[in-house]
């Protein structure tokens, strides 16, 4: 087994840019102008053997252009025995109009279950300084796991996906806990619901609407045919919350695909339904009136851009997420 | 108070533009086609313009919808600047674009608009974005034309009305004032969105940021450290048959008045207590006024107008102002002007602020150079005398490359103390690898919504005025020996001499 240390892998990611460096200063090249190495930010993104290597690199290819960062790729399979090996690349694309280059370097770290406790250290020395620490962890297993904890401790934020846990209740728990503990964490099945927050609050801009919604007593979420999950607990609790009113909250499960296929908004004179439609439409019932608005769906790589571009402190995530997990607690 | 929407949420849900009309008069014109046309079907590429926003062009040529349509298609795929063209969308953007011919001067044309907007109000909530973008000989019969129609007043409750209007917003103070008042007899001065697209620039709203949202720079920004500023906009293109407008209009009251003395402001204003529009806009307004205005006898040595003549630039024989198409032949037009602005309050006290302008130079750009005082003392000069007398040196690059560079000093590597300066740099391009929007998206996104922030006010113009109008009557009673630099430099020799005057030089850009 190769001796994986930061040292090695800044050494080899130094000449991989002179390799670069070199290669675009050629005449005839198609990079010829120059190359521009951007880093914002060290992007960690922890992911599991199984997931497909093209889509973590898709993902991180279109991040690229909105994010520049140091990418760190982990990927742990299942194994006692060690194994442990790392490789480095550069993703480089041409901004649009534009003959210069931007290249941002990738570090894809591999390792077995046995080898896992050895990874924050050599995380922590290839992180690039003075910069936020993003930690991206496509399974929840990473998050428990006490082997990543130093990690956790470094992060500036730290990005779970519910939508991917096995046992969601359990993982927005841990999240709860881990805000309390001064961890700024946040989590993509609440990215995910934007659109809908999106289409509710321009619905209320509108003044005659908003007075009336002291009316509403009762919220309704729709789910797909897989039941509740939580983007449906994340949407319920924030329609409960962001109302202000004693509103009792159900969800149901319908047919559809999608994680959630309808939100209605009833009191007793007052009634307002939301419902996706085929493909990108979302049907809007108020008071017996119908419109139809497009409801723009979201890529894995367009939430976490969403994501990254959040700088502050999401009060309105942390303000929900006990809501929600109540919710969700109560079977609801 | 109007209850607040309680499911807004800033940090994720970008700011909704309202649903409204557009009507642009001047629609079949050049900034029309070159710049709000492209912008629209951008804000539409990137979802920020409101669904079934409609967009009426007019002018006096007649033409059917669909002919306008092609026309604007044809522009749009040819100035769409640093972004792809989409078929499928300018389809459906072009669905809600509309022409309606009519001479700005006849009654009966309003009326017909007023038909035209009163279909849409459905969908458009009766809200209507006026754009001037004609001469300003077309203004005042525009905004009389509204008013009388009552186009200047939305139908519905709560509807806006509101008028973007394009520089020059007169030319003189006197004009500028009579102008105002013809605005302000149809549109409350709230309504009125005088644009200078040099504030919708995405590197001078980040002079606001750069100054206000980082500690470290700040308490540096004031006469104890900061030397002089130079602030140039260079243009390596000539009139391009423009002649006859810009022999009416100069460099002066073409960049100084307007552009360059916003950018001045932006640079050197107070902090706002908070970042909303009155409040930007009055530390803007308190900056401008603070100009010292130029007495008689500074008006000969602080200011210089120039003129190019014929020049080579490349293999190519540029000809003089006074040889471009439309211009007379002993015209004494300033296609360069140049200015030592100082202001009178205590953080800029006794600090020259240079700024120059000119067409037919080396090369296109705008940059602000923010020059700090020397290091109190050279220790190093005993190894290479001399070679420790650059300052630091802060560049604001507004075009084409938006970015800022810091100059300082840096040992050369190997023995001996041997300093030469090294640039940090910061470049929008790279750092945030994404497109940055035109100055006239961020600019119509914002009248739409109705932040005023980056328009200028009644009495920011007045007060530029205040302070070009001296130097104007000054260059006009005075008779110049004109041309005074060649196409293709960086102006007149006067213009060196004005800065040398306090041992200053002009940065090369």
């Amino acid at each position: 087994m190769t001796t994986v240390t930061p040292d090695r892998i800044l050494k080899e990611m130094q000449q991989l840019w002179i390799d670069i460096g070199k290669t675009a200063m050629e005449p005839g090249v198609k990079g010829e102008h120059g190359i521009l190495r951007a880093c914002a930010m060290t992007l960690v993104i922890a992911a599991d053997e199984e997931e497909e290597t093209a889509d973590i690199g898709e993902t991180i290819a279109e991040l690229m252009h909105h994010h520049p960062s140091r990418a760190i790729v982990l990927r742990v399979r299942d194994g006692g025995d060690e194994f442990l090996e790392s490789r480095v690349y550069a993703q480089c694309w041409r901004p649009f109009g534009r003959r210069q280059q931007i290249c941002c370097e990738q570090i894809e770290i591999r390792s077995s279950e046995a080898s896992l406790r050895d990874i924050p250290r050599i995380v922590l020395g290839l992180m690039v300084p003075d910069l936020p620490v993003v930690l991206v962890c496509r399974s929840a297993l990473w998050f428990g796991s006490n082997s990543f904890a130093p990690l956790l401790r470094v992060a500036n934020r730290i990005i779970l996906d519910t939508r991917r846990a096995p046992h969601p209740v359990q993982t927005m728990t841990q999240l709860e806990a881990a805000h309390q503990q001064g961890l700024r964490v946040s989590d993509l099945a609440w990215t995910a619901i934007t659109e809908w927050r999106r289409h509710i609050a321009a619905l209320f801009d509108d003044a005659t609407l908003l007075a009336r919604l002291r009316e509403v007593h009762h919220i309704r979420v729709t789910t797909g045919s897989m039941g509740a999950s939580a983007e449906a607990w994340y949407l319920a609790a924030w329609l409960q919350r962001s109302a202000g009113v004693q509103a009792g909250v159900s969800f149901t499960t319908g047919t559809s695909t999608n994680s959630i296929h309808a939100v209605d908004l009833k009191g007793d004179a007052f009634s307002l339904s939301l419902q996706r439609g085929e493909g990108s439409v979302l049907a809007i019932l108020r008071d017996g009136l119908a419109a139809s608005v497009s409801f723009a769906l979201s890529s894995d790589w367009e939430l976490l851009r969403e994501e990254l571009s959040i700088t502050g402190d999401d009060r309105v995530y942390h303000a929900v997420l006990p809501r929600a997990i109540a919710l969700a607690a109560a079977g609801r | 108070m109007a209850e607040a929407n309680p499911f807004l949420d800033s940090l994720r849900l970008e700011r909704r533009v309202p649903p409204c009309a557009i009507v642009i008069f001047g629609a079949n014109g050049d900034l029309t086609k070159r710049k709000l046309i492209p912008a629209l079907y951008r804000l539409a590429f990137e979802r920020k313009l409101p669904p079934a926003c409609a967009i009426f062009g007019n002018s006096r040529t007649p033409m059917s919808d669909d002919d306008y349509r092609g026309k604007m298609k044809e522009a749009t795929q040819q100035f769409l600047e640093d972004s792809p063209f989409d078929e499928a969308l300018w389809e459906q953007f072009a669905r809600n674009l509309y022409y309606v011919a009519g001479d700005l001067k006849d009654p009966a044309f309003y009326q017909q608009l007023k038909v035209q907007l009163a279909a849409q109000e459905t969908a458009t909530g009766g809200n209507v974005l006026f754009y001037l973008s004609t001469q300003p000989s077309h203004y005042e019969p525009a905004v009389e034309g509204l008013g009388a129609a009552g186009l200047n007043v939305g139908g519905l409750p709560k509807a806006w009305r509101r008028v973007v209007v394009e520089k020059p917003f007169g030319h003189d103070l006197a004009s500028a004032r009579e102008l105002n008042k013809v605005l302000q007899s149809a549109f409350p001065e709230r309504d009125v969105y005088r644009i200078d697209h040099y504030l919708g620039k995405e590197t001078v709203q980040n002079v606001l940021a750069f100054r206000f949202a980082n500690g470290i720079f700040e308490p540096l920004w004031n006469r104890r450290y900061i030397n002089h500023i130079q602030i140039t906009a260079a243009e390596s293109i000539g009139v391009e048959g423009r002649g006859a407008y810009y022999q009416e209009s100069g460099a002066l009251k073409d960049m100084i008045q307007n552009h360059l003395l916003q950018v001045m402001a932006t640079i050197a204003m107070e902090p706002s207590a908070v970042f909303e529009p009155t409040s930007v806009r009055d530390e803007r307004a308190k900056l401008l006024r603070s100009i010292r205005i130029h007495s008689e006898a500074e008006l000969a040595t602080h200011t210089v107008a120039g003129q190019y003549g014929s020049g080579r630039v490349g293999n190519a024989d540029l000809p003089g102002f006074r040889q471009e198409p439309g211009v007379s032949p002993d015209a004494q037009t300033d296609t360069f002007a140049a200015a030592t602005f100082f202001v009178d309050n205590w953080r800029w006290a006794g600090v020259p602020f240079y700024i120059r302008t000119g067409k037919r130079m080396p090369k296109r750009v705008t940059d602000i150079a923010i020059h700090f005082n020397a290091a109190p003392l050279s220790i190093f000069e005993r190894d290479a005398p001399g070679q420790t007398a650059r300052p630091n040196l802060l560049i604001i690059r507004i075009q084409p490359e938006e970015g800022i560079s810091l100059r300082f000093l840096s040992k050369n590597p190997g023995g001996g103390m041997r300093l030469r300066p090294v640039s940090m740099d910061f470049s929008y391009g790279s750092s945030f690898g994404v497109r940055t929007p035109t100055a006239y998206e961020t600019l119509l996104e914002d009248a739409m919504a109705g932040d005023a922030t980056l328009y200028t006010r009644q009495d920011m113009v007045e007060a530029s005025w205040q302070v070009v109008q001296p130097i104007s009557d000054y260059w006009r009673s005075h008779y110049h020996v004109f041309p005074n630099y060649e196409a293709g430099t960086w102006g007149p020799q006067a213009s060196d001499e004005m800065l040398a005057r306090r041992g200053h030089v002009w940065r090369v850009p």
